[in-house]
């Protein structure tokens, strides 16, 4: 009798096991499609006396390959966001057929003034080839509003990515005082464990971090460069928008815990995720390429300038055709003033739409009466012309800090600069393929090991099945048992 | 599959074009090769077309040459027969005094709104015609300074040979000189503007009224037709026809110089067209070298990629239906 029901007994654990095991198995099964969900398994053990029962959940992991996805999305991210960039940045080049490029515009006011030179008595050449030089002009406006604008977004960007951090490492103390307070009890704590993996990689993709686990499988968080983002409790990361963004300077740094992580001044300085890219994109890549702008506006006033034309020359020397339109002296070389090519214009004295006269162009005279060339005032005076047209092909200095060479022609230089903009642009694009393959090959990785395959959920319900079946039979086949015995003593 | 789509469309795109679908990605650090380039090709085809532009002005620069060359020669003829014969004189004069105003109205030619003979002065007309002109006065002044008498007076027939021959030889030479030219009779500026025949080089293929033949010539006719009005003695008029006659020889054979100089730069501008168009086939080429696409790769690429689309539906069908579900 005691037999019969301790069979029944195991009977029974072994029904509510099963039964257990099933609803794992259709949670699985339901969150077959979730990328942050880790397969649950059970844990089962013998009770004493003998009988099955569920001890523990398990959740498939494998912390190796989970850091592995963190660092290869942190540096996606980031190289995503500096292509991207620089695609905007590329934009201002164009497709050479365009003829969109600041080096295309230059070669149109050549083309302007050669033709202007062909014919210099012609008003209407000379009108055309102001046209040309005010197409220019406006290219280099256009070009550095759109550095601008860029690094805007960049620096807002960052301050977003900044609040995000904040929020996520906030949401990550939560999730992990509940698994440091679960751990060690036998309470199922996949779920946040599962939030908390979750988190980690979003993290990653604002900034590079590094996970060190401890203890109670409580885990703390370092910005990639060393700087604590989160141990026991968050870290604040400050940063302040950028008021301006237009006089070239770098803007403000982010701070973790007071101390700088990104800039010049960077004591422990993050290179990648989104945070590092935009840094980098808004302090390096595009300031780089403003200054390019400003150089060649520099070069284009300094070209068209006048020089007093009196016996001794009495005067200095002053803007011709392209003036500063914020009035600044003429720019001399290696002090070319920040944002110059968004103050790039046209001098109204020249410009037939704002009164003036295109004459200026062939005859000199911007500065006054002593800055005139054309002495005689001949009609097909052409020297001041031809010397004009030939100044985008002479050699001048420019500020190495561009990043261009310290000496070419104001023609080649916009041409390297077409060139640097999208050797950068197909440098990244590399870059980011790579990352995202990197990226991606890391995440199956990790999802062989904790995804949910319902193939196999499948089989195993069909396991689960034959053992509910077979517990049933014993329990009918005991009840019987006890049935004939009962049916023998009445 | 989402990578396979994208790379579909854009080798779709080149299938249409024929050029790269992101040409700064794909080329990268050589983009500034590709801009570069077609600068270059735009600058060959403007000094091809302003080259051309200056060889039409050159033949017409020519031509009026050729106009005052027959001009010399038809007033030689004229002269020879004249100074000999009965009523030379006024028959002389009134040659004289229309091949002056031919010279006038030949050295005022224009071109595309600009005066030929200008010079940098291409705005005004160089020459104006002889009567009330400048030189016109200076020559009445000069004579009547020389001889006591004006041109018009009958006395002028008291005027010996060799007093006629020294008044031409002094001045009334005086008045043709390059400073006299310059300040009684010509408005052209001695420079001359230049042509472009390629982005580094001009050349002069333009003559002026400055030259020497215009003051020589016109020195000639003025001779002719403005002194003593037909009244002159014989042997004064034999000076002066002697020495017009001397004149023109001389202005011809500088405007054969003058001709010849064009020539010249007429062929520097038809080799400069030759040089830029010939240069512009090149640089078209390596533009296409550049940015092209092999369309026949393109479109085994579209080929392949459609493939590999449609291997994916049906893997992704086939997939989708094998599951244990299917079978328990």
């Amino acid at each position: 009798m005691a037999t019969l029901s301790s069979a029944l007994n195991y009977a029974l654990s072994g029904l509510s096991v099963s039964g257990a095991q099933s609803a794992l198995l259709s949670r699985n099964v339901s969150f077959a499609g979730e990328e942050n969900y880790s397969r649950r398994t059970a844990e089962i053990i013998t009770l004493p006396g003998g009988s099955a029962s569920i001890g523990g959940y398990g959740r498939s992991m494998d912390k190796l390959l989970l850091d592995k996805l963190l660092e290869a999305a942190g540096s996606a991210a980031g190289r995503q966001v500096v292509f991207d960039a620089l695609s905007r940045l590329g934009a201002t080049v164009g497709d050479p057929q365009d003829d969109g490029s600041l080096a295309a515009m230059i070669g149109n006011l050549q083309q302007g003034l050669r033709t202007f030179e062909a014919d210099p008595a012609n008003n209407a050449l000379g009108a055309s080839a102001i046209e040309a030089a005010r197409a220019l002009a406006d290219k280099l406006n256009q070009m550095s509003g759109e550095i601008v604008a860029v690094r805007e977004e960049a620096d807002k960007a960052m301050a977003a990515s900044v609040e995000r951090i904040n929020t996520l490492l906030g949401q990550f103390k939560v999730v992990n005082d509940a698994v440091v307070r679960g751990s060690g009890t036998a309470a199922d704590l996949g779920d946040s464990l599962d939030q908390r993996d979750s988190i980690l990689k979003m993290l990653s993709e604002e900034v590079g971090i590094r996970v060190v686990t401890r203890p109670n499988n409580d885990i703390s968080i370092y910005a990639e460069g060393g700087a604590v983002l989160f141990e026991g409790s968050p870290r604040s990361v400050t940063f302040a928008t950028t008021a301006n963004l237009l006089n070239g300077g770098a803007g403000n740094a982010v701070f973790v815990d007071g101390v700088p992580v990104t800039g010049p001044a960077a004591a422990m300085p993050v290179t990648s995720g989104k945070l590092a890219a935009l840094a980098t994109v808004r302090d390096e890549t595009a300031v780089l390429l403003q200054r390019q702008a400003d150089e060649a506006a520099a070069v284009l006033i300094r070209n068209f300038s006048e020089s007093d034309q009196g016996g001794p020359p009495a005067g200095p020397d002053v803007a011709g055709l392209f003036i500063d339109s914020s009035g600044g002296p003429l720019p001399l070389p290696g002090q070319t003033p920040p944002g110059l090519a968004s103050r790039l214009a046209i001098n109204p004295l020249g410009d037939p739409a704002a009164g003036g006269n295109p004459m200026l162009l062939r005859d000199g005279g911007f500065g006054g009466s002593s800055y005139v060339y054309n002495s005689t005032g001949a009609s097909s005076f052409q020297e001041r012309i031809t010397g004009l047209a030939q100044s985008f092909d002479v050699t001048v200095s420019f500020d190495p800090a561009a990043g261009l060479g310290s000496t070419a022609s104001l023609k080649s230089f916009s041409i390297q600069s077409a060139s640097w903009v999208e050797a950068q642009r197909q440098g990244a694009q590399q870059a980011a393929e790579s990352a995202g393959a990197m990226k991606a090959r890391a995440g199956e990785s990790l999802l062989r090991v904790t995804g949910v395959n319902i193939d196999q959920e499948m089989a195993a319900l069909l396991d689960l099945e034959k053992t509910y079946q077979a517990s049933s039979k014993i329990i009918s086949v005991i009840d019987a048992m006890l049935a004939s015995l009962l049916d023998a003593v009445r | 599959m989402a990578v396979s789509q994208a790379e579909l469309a854009r080798a779709q795109v080149e299938v249409q074009t024929g050029r790269h679908y992101d040409m700064g990605l794909t080329l990268g650090a050589a983009t500034g090769t590709a801009i570069g380039l077609r600068l270059q090709l735009s600058e060959l085809e403007q000094t091809s077309d302003i080259a051309e532009q200056a060889g039409i002005r050159a033949g017409v620069t020519q031509s009026a040459l050729q106009g005052l060359s027959q001009l010399a020669t038809d007033f030689i003829a004229m002269l020879t027969g004249a100074r000999g014969a009965v009523l030379g004189q006024p028959l002389a004069r009134d040659a004289a005094q229309s091949a002056f105003e031919s010279f006038a109205s030949m050295m005022n030619v224009t071109f595309a709104g600009q005066h030929l003979f200008g010079g940098l002065n291409s705005d005004t007309p160089p020459i104006n015609s002889y009567e009330g002109s400048t030189g016109a006065a200076a020559v009445s002044a000069a004579f009547f300074a020389q001889f006591g008498v004006a041109q018009s007076d009958p006395d002028v027939a008291a005027i010996t040979g060799p007093d006629m021959q020294a008044f031409l030889d002094g001045p009334f030479a005086d008045l043709f000189s390059q400073a006299g030219w310059a300040a009684n009779w010509s408005q052209a500026s001695g420079s001359n503007p230049l042509s472009r025949i390629s982005p580094t080089q001009q050349v002069d293929a333009s003559t002026n009224a400055n030259a020497g033949f215009a003051s020589k010539l016109a020195q000639a006719f003025t001779m002719i037709m403005a002194l003593g009005e037909g009244n002159l003695n014989q042997s004064a008029f034999e000076a002066a026809v002697d020495t017009a006659l001397a004149l023109v020889g001389d202005a011809q054979l500088e405007l054969g110089n003058e001709q010849s100089r064009i020539g010249i730069a007429q062929q520097r501008i038809s080799a400069g067209v030759e040089a830029a168009h010939s240069r512009g086939f090149n640089v078209t080429r390596a533009i296409q070298a550049l940015e092209s696409v092999d369309p026949y790769e393109a479109a085994a690429r579209v080929n392949t990629l459609m493939t590999q689309l449609e291997a994916s539906y049906a893997l992704t069908g086939r997939i989708s239906r094998m599951s244990l579900l299917s079978y328990i």
